[in-house]
C-alpha cells in the first residue's frame, strides 16, 4: 500500500506472527502470518476471508491489539499500537471493538445481559450509570432485542439472541470500527442475513467501518465492498464486491466454488 | 402435514426402508411435560438422501436422536415407533449394525488418547471383524473417505489432524460397520466452506456408490440443494412441509419454508 | 436444545446440605456463644467433686479436678475452631493472593512463586510445627503459623490452575475487549468461579485443621493445660483412661462429630456450588 494523505483507520505493516512449537518436540516456531499489509479507512466494509487455519483470527487478534506481533506494526489513525499511551489505548479500545465467534461462550453465565452489553461502557467511557442504562436500553433495540431483556441471563436466551447481545456490546461504544470474526458463521441463515441487514443500516447511519472475517463467501459478497483472501498466512488475493466479485487466486476460487448450489439440480 | 411421499412400486433391487411414526419427544420442566418433537413421520430409504432441515430449536436433531434412541439426558421418547423394512424394532438394536452416525464436532466425538486404527479396531469389533480382516477393511474405509493416499493416517492421533480430516474419519469409522443407512446430524457445521463442499461430495458419492440411506439434518438450504433427494422441514418441533426436494424449491407452502428459502437466495444471489 | 428443565430438576435440593449444615450450625453456634452458652465455669476447679458421674448439674460429669466436662467442651470448642479459622483465614488469604496473581500474569511471576509453592509443598505441618515451637516456645499462635504456613501452597496451586483455566474462557477475551483491566478481569470474571470450589475446599479442610490443633495440642505442643481444648482434654484425661474411660470419649465424640459434619458440610457444598452446576442454574 503506498502512503495517503489522511492516515486510514486501521492499517498494518508488513505484520507478522510466529508462535513457538508445543510440547515435548519444540521444534522451530511456526509462522502463522508473514508480511500482512492491510488497511481499513473510516466507513469502510472490508472482508476477510480464507479457510480455518489461514491465520484470520490470529489476524483479527492482533489487529485488537490482544496479542504482540513479531514483526511489523498494527496502526490506529497512523499511530503503532505499541506506542499508545494508557489513554491512547483507552480510545484504541473504545474505537475498535470485536465480535467473537461462539455467542453463549463469549458472555459471562453468571452476568445479565445489562450488564453484559454495559461492560465497555464501565471500562472505556465516562457515561454516568443513568446514562448507561440508557445506551445500554438502545443497543438492544439496535439489534432487535427488547430493552426490557436486559434482566435476563444469557442461559434464558437463544444462541442468536445470544449473539446480539454480543453485537450490542461491541457496538455499545460507538465504535469507528467493529471486527466480526466468524460472528455470523453458525447462525441460520434468516439470522445471517437480518444480522447483516442490520449491520448494513447502522453503516448507513453511523459511517461504521466492519471488517468482516470469515470462510463463508457468500457473507462477503452479501456485507462488503472489497475482499482480501488469506492463505497459508499471507494475503494472496483482493477484489471489489461489485460489480461482481473476481478473484483469481487457486486458493480464492476454492473457496468461490464451494458455495453450495442455490437450487437443486433438478430445479434449475 | 402429511409426511413425506409413500414408496414407489419397488424396483429390483427392493431398497431397505427405516421408517419412523409419530415420535414425540419431551422433556420435564417444573413438573410438567413439555413437548419439544411432536407427532413427528419421516421414512428413509436406501441409495437415497432425506434432509431433516430447520432453524435452530426446531426439533431437528432431537427427531434425529429419537430414531437412534440416543436422546440427551432429561429428555425421552414418550410416543412412536420405529420400523425397519416393515417390522417394528428397538431402535437401539438399530445404532452401529444397521444405522451408523457421523457427529457435529468431530473433535469431541474421538477418545484424543487413541489413533485413528484404535478406533477402528474398535468399531471393526463392535461389528464381528477379526483382527485381520479388521485391518483391511479399515484400509478400505479410509481409502473410501479420500484418507487413502497417506499411509500414516491410521496412527495419527485426533489433534494431529484438521477438523475436516476428523469428519473423514468418522464417516469411515461409519463405513466399517457396513450398515445400510447413515445418519448425519450436521456433519458439516464446525467446517469451512471448502472442507463442507469436500464431504457433501464425498456423502454423495457413497450414496450413489454403496447404495447407502443417508439421513441428514441441516438448517443449512445449500446442503439441502446439494444432497437430499426428499427434505422434510420441521418447524416447533413438528413436521411443517415434506417432500421432493426440486418440488419444494420451486413451490415451497409453508411460511418456515419460505423463510429459509429466501434468506437462502438472499446470501446465494449474485452467485458468480 | 432445550434440556434446562431436567436438569432443573437434577440439580441438588437442600437435601444433603440439612443435616451436616445444622450440625456445624450448631457446632459453630457454641463456639461463638462459648462461656456464655456454658452452664459452669471451664476453668473452676471443684476437688470436692472429682469425677461425678452425668447428673443435673453437671450432664457429662466432672473430671480429675471437678470441672464441668459440658462447660470445657463448650469451651474448648471456641479455642479448637477459633485457631482453625484464624489459620484458614491465613491459608485462603494468602492462597487467593498468591495462586491469583501467578495465574493472571503468568510468565516469570508465574514461575517464581510456583517454585515458592513447591519449596512450601514439602514442609509437613507436624514437622514445621516442632521447628517453631522449639524456635519460640509452645503456644497456639505458633500451632496457627504451622497449619497456615504448611497449607497455603495448596491452596495457591489451586487458584493458580483455576485462573488459568478460566482465563481462556472466550468471556474473558470478550472482557479485554470491553476495556477490562487484569485486576477488573479478576475480580468481575475469574473470581465468582474461583470461589466456589475454593468455598468448598475450605469446609473440608476445617475438620482436617481441627485435628492437627488437637493433635498438637494433645502431645502437648499447642494450647496449654489448663485452658479448655479438646486435643488437650484427651491429654489430661490420657491417665485415667482405665477407670474413667468416658472422660477421653467426650472430646474424642467431640472432635469425631466436627470434623464429620464439616467433612460432610464441603462435600456438599462442593457438589451445589460445582461450577458447572452453577452455569447451568443461569439457565
Amino acid at each position: 500500500m503506498t502512503a495517503r494523505p489522511t492516515p486510514s483507520l486501521l492499517s498494518t505493516r508488513d505484520l507478522g506472527k510466529a508462535y513457538a512449537g508445543t510440547g515435548w518436540r519444540r521444534g522451530t516456531p511456526r509462522t502463522v502470518l508473514a508480511g500482512i499489509e492491510l488497511a481499513v479507512a473510516a466507513e469502510e466494509c472490508v472482508a476477510l476471508i480464507g479457510r480455518s487455519g489461514s491465520g484470520k483470527s490470529t489476524l483479527a487478534r492482533l489487529l485488537l491489539g490482544l496479542e504482540r506481533p513479531d514483526a511489523g506494526a498494527v496502526r490506529f489513525r497512523g499511530q503503532d499500537l505499541a506506542g499508545l499511551d494508557r489513554a491512547g489505548q483507552r480510545r484504541f479500545r473504545a474505537a475498535v471493538q470485536m465480535v467473537l465467534q461462539d455467542p453463549l461462550s463469549a458472555v459471562n453465565p453468571r452476568h445479565d445481559i445489562g450488564r453484559i452489553v454495559a461492560e465497555p461502557l464501565r471500562h472505556l467511557t465516562d457515561l454516568p450509570a443513568a446514562e448507561r442504562v440508557a445506551r445500554v436500553g438502545a443497543m438492544l433495540s439496535l439489534v432487535g432485542l427488547d430493552p426490557a431483556s436486559s434482566g435476563r441471563l444469557p442461559g434464558q436466551l437463544s444462541g442468536g439472541q445470544v449473539q446480539r447481545v454480543g453485537l450490542a456490546r461491541a457496538l455499545a461504544t460507538r465504535p469507528a470500527l467493529v471486527v466480526l470474526d466468524e460472528a455470523v458463521s453458525n447462525l441460520d441463515a434468516p439470522l445471517q442475513v437480518e444480522i447483516l441487514d442490520r449491520l448494513a443500516a447502522l453503516r448507513r447511519q453511523q459511517g461504521t467501518a466492519f471488517l468482516l472475517v470469515t470462510h463463508d463467501v457468500r457473507l462477503a459478497r452479501r456485507f462488503a465492498d472489497r475482499v482480501l483472501v488469506l492463505e497459508g498466512g499471507r494475503i494472496v488475493d483482493a477484489a471489489p464486491c461489485r460489480p461482481r466479485l473476481d478473484l483469481t487466486h487457486p486458493a480464492a476460487r476454492a473457496l468461490v466454488d464451494a458455495v453450495l448450489p442455490a437450487y437443486p439440480e433438478g430445479a434449475r | 402435514m402429511s409426511p413425506p411421499a409413500s414408496p414407489p412400486p419397488c424396483p429390483p433391487p427392493c431398497p431397505r426402508v427405516l421408517r419412523a411414526e409419530t415420535l414425540r419427544v419431551e422433556t420435564r420442566r417444573d413438573g410438567a411435560a413439555v413437548p419439544l418433537v411432536t407427532d413427528a413421520t419421516f421414512e428413509l430409504r436406501t441409495g437415497e438422501v432425506l434432509a431433516l432441515v430447520g432453524a435452530s430449536g426446531s426439533g431437528k436433531s432431537l427427531a434425529c436422536a429419537a430414531l437412534l434412541d440416543t436422546l440427551p439426558p432429561g429428555t425421552r421418547r414418550s410416543a412412536g415407533r420405529v420400523s425397519l423394512d416393515g417390522v417394528a424394532v428397538a431402535p437401539a438394536a438399530l445404532r452401529g449394525r444397521t444405522v451408523a452416525s457421523v457427529l457435529q464436532a468431530p473433535r469431541s466425538a474421538f477418545n484424543p488418547l487413541r489413533t485413528i486404527a484404535d478406533h477402528a479396531g474398535e468399531t471393526g469389533a463392535a461389528a464381528g471383524l477379526r483382527r485381520a480382516g479388521a485391518r483391511a477393511a479399515m484400509r478400505e474405509a479410509l481409502a473410501a473417505v479420500g484418507l487413502g493416499d497417506d499411509p500414516r493416517v491410521p496412527d495419527l492421533y485426533p489433534f494431529q489432524m484438521s477438523g475436516g480430516m476428523l469428519q473423514r474419519a468418522m464417516i469411515a469409522l461409519a463405513l466399517l460397520a457396513r450398515a445400510p443407512f447413515l445418519v448425519a446430524d450436521e456433519p458439516t457445521t464446525d467446517l469451512d466452506l471448502v472442507a463442507q463442499a469436500r464431504i457433501l461430495d464425498l456423502l454423495a458419492a457413497l450414496v450413489r456408490d454403496r447404495g447407502l440411506g443417508l439421513l441428514i439434518v441441516t438448517h443449512d438450504m445449500g446442503v439441502v440443494a446439494r444432497l437430499a433427494d426428499r427434505t422434510a422441514v420441521m418447524a416447533e418441533g413438528r413436521i411443517v412441509e415434506g417432500g421432493d426436494t426440486a418440488a419444494l424449491f420451486a413451490r415451497p407452502d409453508r411460511p418456515e419454508t419460505r423463510a429459509l428459502l429466501a434468506a437462502h437466495h438472499a446470501l446465494s444471489a449474485e452467485a458468480s | 436444545m432445550t434440556t434446562s428443565g431436567s436438569l432443573r430438576a437434577a440439580r441438588p435440593g437442600l437435601g444433603p446440605l440439612a443435616v451436616p449444615g445444622a450440625l456445624a450450625v450448631a457446632i459453630l453456634l457454641l463456639t461463638l456463644l462459648g462461656p456464655l452458652a456454658a452452664p459452669h465455669d471451664p476453668l473452676a476447679v471443684d476437688l470436692t467433686a472429682r469425677f461425678e458421674p452425668s447428673s443435673l448439674t453437671h450432664p457429662l460429669g466432672t473430671d480429675h479436678l471437678g470441672r464441668d466436662i459440658l462447660s470445657r467442651l463448650i469451651a474448648g470448642a471456641r479455642t479448637t475452631l477459633g485457631a482453625v479459622a484464624a489459620a484458614l483465614a491465613l491459608v485462603v488469604a494468602l492462597g487467593l493472593g498468591v495462586g491469583a496473581v501467578a495465574g493472571m500474569l503468568g510468565g516469570r511471576t508465574d514461575a517464581v512463586l510456583m517454585r515458592l509453592c513447591d519449596v512450601f509443598l514439602t514442609v509437613p505441618t507436624f514437622v514445621l510445627a516442632l521447628f517453631l515451637i522449639g524456635a519460640f516456645g509452645t503456644g497456639l499462635v505458633n500451632v496457627i503459623a504451622a497449619i497456615a504456613l504448611s497449607h497455603w501452597a495448596w491452596y495457591a496451586r489451586i487458584v493458580r490452575g483455576l485462573v488459568l483455566e478460566l482465563k481462556t474462557r472466550d468471556y474473558v477475551l470478550a472482557a479485554r475487549i470491553a476495556g477490562a483491566a487484569p485486576p477488573t478481569i479478576f475480580v468481575e470474571h475469574v473470581l465468582t468461579g474461583v470461589l466456589p470450589p475454593l468455598v468448598a475446599l475450605a469446609t473440608l479442610d476445617i475438620g482436617h485443621m481441627a485435628l492437627h490443633v488437637a493433635g498438637l495440642s494433645f502431645l502437648g505442643l499447642g494450647v496449654q493445660p489448663p485452658t479448655p481444648e479438646w486435643g488437650v482434654m484427651i491429654n489430661e484425661a490420657r491417665a485415667f483412661f482405665w477407670t474413667r474411660p468416658l472422660l477421653v470419649v467426650w472430646p474424642g465424640l467431640a472432635i469425631a462429630l466436627a470434623v464429620l459434619a464439616f467433612n460432610r458440610l464441603g462435600d456438599a457444598l462442593r457438589d451445589r456450588l460445582d461450577p458447572t452446576l452453577v452455569a447451568e442454574r443461569g439457565l
